[in-house]
C-alpha cells in the first residue's frame, strides 16, 4: 500500500470556496500559459523515452 | 518528512487554489491555478501572488516572506489535489524565471524518493522529455499521478 499511503499522506485536507468557481474559464496567468504551450510546441508532449 | 504547508482553498473542480502566505513581510494572498493547454490532458501549473486590495496577480512578484519551503510544499499539496481529481492528467510546471524553474528543481530534488512514489516526473532538457535525474537542469518539468491501481 505504499503509494496509496504516499497519497493519503500528501493529499491535504482542502476547503472548498463556491467563490473560487468564477475563475473556471479564466486564464489567470495567460503569459505562463502562453510560454508553455510554446514550449510543448517545441518538446512535444510528456512522454517517457 | 513532515513538510509545514499553508491551507489551501480550492473552487469545486480544483484547477483554482489560494492561501495566504504569512511572515515578516505579513499575509500575502496567492493564487494557484491548473490551466488547460492546447494539449489533451496537459495542464498547466501557474502560481503568484495576489494583491489583496485589487486583486491583480503578479507572477513575478519576490515576496520575500521567508517561508520559500511552505510555500513550495504548499504548491505540491494543490498538485497532489489536482491530480486525485484530473486522472491521468500531466501538470506541466516552468518557472516564471530562470531562478524559480531551479527553484521547482531543488524542491523536486529535496523530496524525490516521495515524490516518486506516487508521480511519475520528467524534466524537460534542450526541448526534449526524460525521467528527472538529480543534479540536473531543465527547463520545464511535467508529473503524472501514478496509476494506484497498477502501483498499489
Amino acid at each position: 500500500m505504499k503509494t496509496l499511503e504516499a497519497k493519503e499522506k500528501k493529499v491535504p485536507a482542502i476547503r472548498i470556496d463556491k467563490e473560487l468557481n468564477k475563475y473556471d474559464n479564466i486564464v489567470l496567468f495567460p503569459e505562463k500559459l502562453a510560454k508553455a504551450n510554446e514550449m510543448l510546441q517545441k518538446a512535444g508532449l510528456p512522454k517517457k523515452k | 518528512m513532515k513538510l509545514g504547508r499553508y491551507e489551501l482553498t480550492s473552487a469545486e473542480n480544483f484547477t483554482i487554489f489560494e492561501f495566504i502566505s504569512n511572515g515578516p513581510n505579513g499575509k500575502i494572498p496567492k493564487v494557484i491555478q491548473f490551466s488547460s493547454t492546447r494539449y489533451e490532458n496537459v495542464f498547466n501549473l501557474a502560481f503568484g501572488d495576489k494583491h489583496p486590495e485589487t486583486g491583480e496577480l503578479d507572477d513575478f512578484a519576490i515576496s520575500n516572506n521567508k517561508d520559500t519551503e511552505k510555500i513550495l510544499a504548499t504548491v505540491a499539496a494543490s498538485v497532489y489535489a489536482f491530480s486525485e481529481n484530473h486522472p491521468g492528467a500531466w501538470v506541466y510546471a516552468t518557472g516564471s524565471t530562470d531562478a524559480r524553474t531551479r527553484l521547482y528543481r531543488i524542491g523536486l530534488t529535496k523530496y524525490l524518493e516521495e515524490a516518486e512514489s506516487v508521480f511519475e516526473i520528467l524534466g524537460q532538457r534542450y526541448f526534449e522529455w526524460e525521467p528527472f535525474e538529480k543534479g540536473k537542469n531543465y527547463e520545464a518539468f511535467a508529473v503524472k499521478m501514478k496509476n494506484s491501481n497498477l502501483e498499489v
